[in-house]
């Protein structure tokens, strides 16, 4: 089940939040809460919620035992590394087995099989949340979760279980046995929730229409202007479909009494890669310092060691993204990038013009996205020649061609529009009234119906030769 | 401050309740209105909501299901299609508008959409290449999902098909009707083409014949051929609904009296052309694009001495609702049907019983584009036999056979008629 969707709007959500304002007392409300999340993972993964189910076993378990043992080091880190083996095992068993194979065939001419099971639907976010709850209760971070209908109410919670943002369990655990739900944070969290679909489903899906029409074609047909089209409708349709999801379940927490951490800052407005990478998915960067740079040694060793350490985050974090070599090129082209500036460029931008460096961090953010968004590496050096050695996308059916995009072009200008914080400003701070606070929260009331609206029109199909 | 503070609680109370009561209305709404069956607009029956199966839950069945039945059963959804449709086409049209001022053409030499814009250009007839149609007064406007208009008529029209791409369809079905013509050689072969808008490459402006041509010349030698060919802008805007891929009543007339031609017969003067003042027709490519802003006028051909007996299926029976419209009765609801209603829907056989002893019996091998024109045709034979191999299955549970239908039907004549998409489809092939 996705937010923006039929089914989670007018069946789902007011279901959930009927039962659980209706249950009475905290664990009668995370017991509504767990259960509804389960019903709303099953509802996509009718078989795979069982994998949940374990991940949440897993780490209940090995944590009480990683608690039980704290004074013996040995057995401590012993469950420790096993509950890590075991949630690393899930997720390369199904999100990387393929790829291992793939490369393990092609370098050695092996005839290995692959499983074909299909990846479970957020088991990227929830097995990092549930290491990252293992890993914080052995460096006693965080006390050990006894009740596991607690725990498993913070690991399953719908608002963040399939997309994110990373929750990591210090920063919720008071509010799963002591959260207070007020209007103000409903209805903010109603605000939030209704921007980010609006996100999602006015800008993100006619980007992404933009992109997938031009990338999933022959991309031997287009000329450089249209793949740098493509390339700007995913740079705008990732960042708003990811942002949007985001929105929406830190609006959805809200409704519910929690308050997750932001997890984009705005990333298109960086004067920096460095400054981007701390806009861009925060809570995936810092769970990758906490859990892997840091524990590496961060930026306190040696200069070489320094650059292996980052090598290693940056390399895992573009499998993190997909098993195909495309994401680690792109991980890899982030840490050239970030290594650079903080050798060389780095000074250089600050002492630049705000709109240079702007200019030259979104330069570089698209191209990184091209090599995100293509797999096939041959298309990929296509599109990438293309788009830098010119080539005309003029012809004579060129305005009939492309007519498909037509309705979605304006929608860059919002896109663009939307990725200032022009309406965070213009609204003002939260818990006042004035005339700003009510339009902007009319316009939210209308992109929501908009999209509502959108969802709908989607859905429109004509059965052209119906009986004839 | 505490007056403030009032008005802020205030706020926040009311939007939570609008919130709240966006999400619950559509479904309580279904709840208490109960679930809408058709939509005349989409042309289709609507989902329902779905009982829940096991089996189609683990599948994913039931919750896609669950899904577009939302869509298609909540307050407001036809509206909402609608407005979203509209919302589309007019971005669409802008933006086209917008983008046609831009100098966007490689090269001078080609003929392009365009050059039809240009009123005071008509192009050199002296250097025109055969096919070149720019000279043809057209302005054509995208409208999405792959329609565009031609401005001054409001004809909407379909992208061009080329022969390469229809060609391996083409053959299969050249050697079907050359294996019938072989097995049957008592028998009289007759393919009648219409060209229609896809035959024509409006944006490239460009009409070559070549998916006809390549059709006709991979033809037996003892298949007698002929078509209704685009020749001018005209033969689309005069000849064809401008919101339907079908013929209207003048290319029917048109239609009936060459393929009549063609049988060797003398088209009858007795047919009338009836136009209907009150019953606008929304055709198929209208319905594509949900653009309801433009209706044509429907009417009929009908010959009222005519004296026969029809069967639908081998089932005595009206065959199509003809009569009833020519006594006035008929629906004047926007977006109804009218070319199925009054012409007769596709099925498998239908039968049209003459009782002229002297005269041949006609199979004729069709989709929809003769259902206006079947029994004028058919007035010229004793027994016609309608063919639509796509409803055998369905209608007799099993597919066609020619063999057997030979053996039990007494031929003289068949025909093979429609546009491109029947002449080039696998699912019209006899078997």
């Amino acid at each position: 089940m996705v937010f923006s969707s039929y089914t989670f709007l007018f069946l789902f959500l007011p279901i959930t939040l009927c039962i659980y304002y209706i249950a009475p007392g905290r664990n009668l409300k995370n017991l509504a809460l767990f259960v509804c999340s389960l019903v709303f993972y099953a509802w996509g993964e009718p078989v795979y919620i069982v994998l949940m189910i374990f991940s949440i076993l897993n780490d209940y378990t090995m944590a009480r035992l990683v608690d039980h043992f704290k004074d013996h080091k040995f057995k401590s880190k012993l469950f420790l590394v096993i509950s890590i083996i075991i949630n690393l095992g899930l997720l390369g068993f199904f999100k990387y087995y393929g790829f291992f194979v793939e490369n393990v065939n092609s370098l050695l001419g092996l005839g290995l099989k692959q499983h074909n099971l299909a990846l479970p639907i957020g088991i990227s976010f929830y097995t990092f949340q549930t290491m990252s709850y293992t890993i914080d209760v052995y460096r006693r971070k965080i006390p050990v979760q006894k009740n596991m209908l607690t725990l498993a109410t913070y690991v399953a919670l719908f608002p963040q279980l399939i997309a994110g943002p990373i929750v990591r369990y210090k920063d919720v655990a008071h509010e799963l046995e002591h959260r207070k739900e007020t209007v103000k944070d409903f209805t903010e969290g109603a605000r939030r929730f209704m921007f980010g679909m609006a996100k999602k489903v006015i800008i993100a899906n006619p980007m992404g229409f933009i992109a997938d029409t031009i990338y999933n074609g022959d991309v031997t047909e287009h000329g450089t202007m249209i793949l740098w089209l493509a390339a700007i409708g995913f740079t705008l349709q990732i960042y708003f479909d990811f942002s949007g999801y985001s929105d929406m379940a830190i609006g959805l927490g809200k409704m519910f009494g929690f308050h997750f951490h932001e997890n984009f800052n705005y990333p298109y407005i960086a004067k920096s890669i460095t400054d981007f990478w701390r806009r861009w998915h925060i809570s995936l960067s810092t769970w990758f310092r906490d859990y892997l740079y840091i524990p590496l040694g961060g930026n306190r060793v040696k200069a070489l060691r320094w650059v292996f350490n980052l090598s290693v985050v940056w390399f895992v974090t573009g499998l993190w993204h997909g098993a195909s070599w495309n994401y680690v090129l792109w991980g890899i082209y982030y840490l050239v990038l970030l290594l650079l500036e903080k050798q060389l460029l780095g000074k250089i931008l600050s002492r630049l013009p705000r709109v240079v460096s702007h200019i030259y961090t979104l330069f570089l953010v698209v191209i990184g996205w091209v090599l995100f968004r293509l797999e096939d590496l041959s298309v990929l050096k296509t599109v990438l020649k293309k788009m830098f050695v010119y080539e005309s996308s003029l012809s004579s059916d060129f305005l009939f061609r492309y007519q498909s995009l037509y309705y979605a072009l304006p929608f860059i200008l919002l896109g663009l529009i939307a990725s200032t914080p022009i309406l965070k400003k213009l609204r003002g701070e939260e818990g006042t009234l004035s005339l700003s606070t009510v339009a902007i929260d009319v316009l939210g009331a209308v992109l929501f119906v908009l999209s509502i609206i959108i969802l709908a029109g989607e859905s429109f199909n004509p059965f052209i030769y119906y009986r004839f | 401050m505490g007056k403030a503070n009032r008005w802020v609680k205030f706020y926040q109370k009311s939007q939570m309740i609008l919130f709240i009561g966006i999400l619950i209305v559509p479904v309580f709404y279904v709840l208490i209105s109960g679930q809408n069956e058709v939509s005349q607009r989409e042309n289709r029956r609507l989902n329902q909501l779905p009982t829940f199966e096991v089996s189609q839950y683990f599948d994913g069945q039931f919750q896609l299901d669950m899904e577009v039945a939302l869509k298609d059963q909540s307050i407001g959804a036809q509206w909402m299609k609608t407005t979203y449709n509209a919302l589309k086409r007019a971005l669409t049209n802008q933006v086209y508008i917008g983008l046609s001022y831009l100098p966007y053409r490689e090269d001078e030499s080609m003929a392009s959409a365009n050059e039809g814009q240009d009123s005071d250009w008509k192009g050199d007839e002296n250097t025109v290449t055969p096919g070149d149609i720019s000279t043809w007064d057209y302005n054509i406007l995208p409208m999405g999902n792959d329609v565009l208009k031609i401005q001054s008529t409001n004809t909407l029209i379909m992208p061009s098909n080329t022969k390469d791409q229809w060609q391996p369809v083409l053959d299969n079905k050249s050697q079907n009707i050359n294996a019938l013509v072989s097995q049957y050689p008592d028998i009289e072969f007759y393919v009648y083409y219409i060209e229609t808008d896809h035959d024509v490459n409006f944006i490239e402006a460009l009409n070559n014949h070549e998916i006809r041509d390549y059709y006709f010349t991979s033809l037996s030698d003892r298949v007698n051929t002929d078509s209704q060919s685009v020749d001018k802008l005209e033969d689309i805007t005069d000849y064809f609904f401008a919101t339907d891929h079908h013929w209207n009543m003048a290319g029917q007339l048109r239609g009936y009296q060459r393929i009549v031609n063609l049988l060797g017969e003398i088209p009858s003067s007795n047919v009338d052309v009836v136009t209907l003042e009150d019953a606008g027709y929304i055709g198929s490519k209208a319905k594509k694009i949900d653009d309801f802003t433009y209706e044509d006028n429907f009417g009929y051909l009908i010959n009222r001495q005519l004296k026969y007996k029809t069967y639908v299926n081998d089932v005595e029976g009206p065959i199509n609702q003809k009569l009833t419209y020519d006594q006035g009765y008929y629906s004047k609801e926007q977006g109804v049907n009218h070319y199925a209603l009054c012409y007769g829907y596709d099925v498998a056989k239908l039968t049209y019983d003459f009782n002229q002893e002297d005269k041949d019996n006609l199979v004729i091998f069709a989709a929809s584009f003769s259902n206006p024109i079947n029994e004028l045709i058919a007035s010229h034979f004793n027994q016609t036999y309608v063919l639509d191999m796509r409803h055998f299955q369905r209608d007799y549970g099993e597919a066609f056979d020619m063999t057997t239908f030979m053996a039990t039907h007494d031929v003289d004549k068949v025909l093979f008629t429609g546009y491109y998409s029947f002449h080039a489809n696998d699912v019209f092939l006899v078997e």
